[in-house]
């Protein structure tokens, strides 16, 4: 019945001494094993011996633990769903039970554990306990773990430099030096030069032409404010329209951009349309109804000669007065209209042209002009005619809606940029401001030529409007 | 003053595309004894003839003719005669052109909606100087 080797009898007393030997040397190699965990356990689980790999693996000794159940190696969650009980029962069933899971240590820190359970049984085949093996493979499963990681993240790159080479956007990084760190496929193609000729360069130095203009601004911006910027401009490099948006990142700047030289030339093509329009209504307002309305002014003043004196003479004086406002407005229409052929004018005579006119419009207004010293005199073709216009509409809306009796009009340069300004002293746009009064229009007109438009306005305290516009050397020629 | 009638009338051509206002403005001189309207004309090439036939006092021009600016009809009309006084009649604000008008030599520049008897005055006036 019973296990012993000793109890086996018939044996001699010299075979039972080799046995006894045999057993002590087992014994001894058991327990000295360290890198393993062997230990046995009776049927019910309690654990009956212990060896050094056990000690130094779980960290108990062999006196605090031979006795207590072996599910205290195991982790709460575990223990809640019976597994250990479950193992003993699998390898009751199937001879052993192996497993790979995580184990608990006595200082209450956790491994990953390799462990083999035997059943063990005497002759009869009577169940006798338990053999458990473990061994601790933390570090192969850290090793794993750290394999399928970078893995995840080797197919992430994959799948990102996949997306980032397939977008129809032309795409870079920099770092915190401005050197190139990713070109995508359309950024080579955009700016015709192969990445293996940019990449770890200062982008500055390969584009130096770049500097100045207001991509290269925004970009800047991007990077010495941290924040996100948007740009939309003529690019230097390539002599096309580019729109795109500079990101900061941990390790510097990711820039989006396109090729928009098409759409910039289908806007352009809208707004000749329109300016042309502009202009052929003014004309036809101008040499049709203001012409009659002069006449029928005229024909009733005639008229009134002969009617001095007489009660008519009164009537027929509010009709010319009528027509007379009415006159009055329709010109007013038409200098709003028309900026006829004025590209090629000196940039301040056009303004002092449009501030003019708007003085005779409103002679109850007093509406200064104020001209720096450094702002060009020579024509700026787009520019000139789109920040003249800006200011025009500026003053069409200060005239009508805000009943001011001052309005100064600033034209100043602030290094490479010119500014522009509109002030009045009037009642403020206010919250309820009819979106006709021409800020969408100012704001296409000014993103038109890369300027920046801020519109300053409170109930009761005036209105500003605020345009910046660069003039890269050269424009004012 | 029948004297003077007789001796000084204020002679006068107009230049103006509009017919009505032109016509207008005829009657308006037909009624003066004093002013008589010589030549009417609507472009500055019809307006050019005219100024070759008539000897002028007064030449009232309108700036936006069919072909070109009334401006550039007053140094043509100065070689002709050189007594002749410019009024311009101007119906438009744009200061460029009244601008031109007046460095081109209008004596004096009108808005086209001042009243008659201000535009008969004023042709008076220029007439007498």
């Amino acid at each position: 019945m019973s296990m012993q080797p000793s109890d086996f009898g018939g044996t001699s007393g010299r075979t039972q001494e080799i046995l006894r030997q045999s057993e002590e040397r087992f014994r001894l190699l058991v327990e000295g094993v360290k890198d393993y965990a062997i230990f046995m356990l009776d049927p019910y689980g309690y654990i009956t011996t212990w060896n050094e790999g056990a000690r130094r693996i779980k960290g108990y000794e062999a006196e605090e633990i031979v006795g207590e159940h072996f599910s205290i190696f195991y982790t709460d969650e575990d223990v809640g769903r019976a597994h250990p009980d479950e193992e003993l029962r699998i390898a009751t069933a199937e001879g052993s039970y192996e497993e790979e899971g995580i184990r608990v240590c006595k200082d209450g820190s956790t491994f990953w554990a390799n462990v083999l359970i035997t059943a063990l049984r005497d002759e009869e085949g009577e169940l006798r306990g338990f053999a458990k093996v473990t061994r601790d493979i933390t570090a192969r499963k850290e090793a794993e773990e750290r394999e399928r990681q970078l893995s995840r993240e080797r197919a992430a790159r994959e799948r990102t430099t996949d997306i980032l080479e397939s977008i129809s956007d032309a795409f870079y990084t920099v770092d915190g030096r401005w050197c190139l760190t990713y070109v995508n496929n359309k950024a080579e193609e955009l700016w015709g030069r192969p990445r293996e000729e940019l990449l770890g360069k200062d982008v500055w130095e390969e584009f130096p032409e770049e500097e100045g203009s207001e991509s290269y601004r925004q970009i800047r911006r991007a990077m010495e404010e941290g924040v996100t910027t948007e740009f939309e401009a003529l690019s230097p490099v390539s002599g096309m329209w580019v729109a795109g948006r500079a990101y900061p990142s941990r390790e510097g700047l990711s820039v989006y951009f396109q090729d928009v030289t098409e759409r910039k030339r289908a806007e352009e093509a809208l707004r000749r349309v329109k300016e042309t329009e502009r202009n052929r209504l003014a004309r036809d307002l101008h040499d049709g109804p203001l012409q009659d309305f002069s006449y029928t002014a005229a024909a009733l003043g005639m008229v009134m000669l002969q009617a001095e004196d007489t009660e008519l003479e009164e009537r027929l004086q509010a009709a010319v007065d009528a027509v007379r406002h009415g006159a009055q407005g329709l010109r007013e229409v038409v200098s709003d209209l028309r900026i006829d052929g004025e590209e090629g004018r000196p940039f301040a005579e056009m303004v002092r042209s449009v501030v003019g006119r708007n003085r005779m419009m409103s002679r109850n207004m007093e509406i200064s002009l104020e001209v720096g010293e450094e702002v060009p005199s020579t024509p700026l073709g787009e520019t000139g005619t789109q920040v003249s216009r800006i200011i025009q509409e500026a003053l069409t809306n200060a005239r009508r809606h805000s009943r001011a009796k001052r309005i100064s009009v600033n034209l100043r340069m602030e290094g490479e940029d010119l500014l522009a300004e509109v002030l009045d002293d009037g009642v403020g746009l206010g919250p309820d401001a009819s979106p006709g009064v021409g800020l969408d229009s100012m704001r296409e007109r000014a993103a038109l030529i890369g300027g920046h438009l801020e519109i300053e306005s409170e109930e009761g305290l005036g209105t500003g409007v605020r345009l910046r516009v660069h003039l890269p050397q050269g424009t004012s020629e | 003053m029948s004297r003077d009638l007789e001796t000084k009338r204020t002679r006068v051509m107009i230049v103006e595309d509009h017919a009505d206002f032109r016509e207008l403005m005829k009657v308006l001189f037909d009624r003066q004894p004093d002013i008589e309207l010589l030549a009417q004309a609507g472009s500055l090439a019809e307006a050019r003839a005219q100024a070759a036939r008539f000897e002028l006092d007064v030449a009232i021009l309108d700036l936006g003719l069919p072909d070109g600016s009334g401006a550039d009809l007053i140094a043509d009309l100065r070689r002709a005669s050189h007594q002749v006084r410019v009024l311009v009649l101007s119906a438009s604000l744009d200061p460029a052109g009244i601008e031109k008008a007046r460095s081109a030599g209008a004596d004096v520049i009108l808005d086209k909606l001042t009243p008659v008897g201000e535009v008969l005055a004023t042709v008076r006036r220029l007439g007498n100087t």
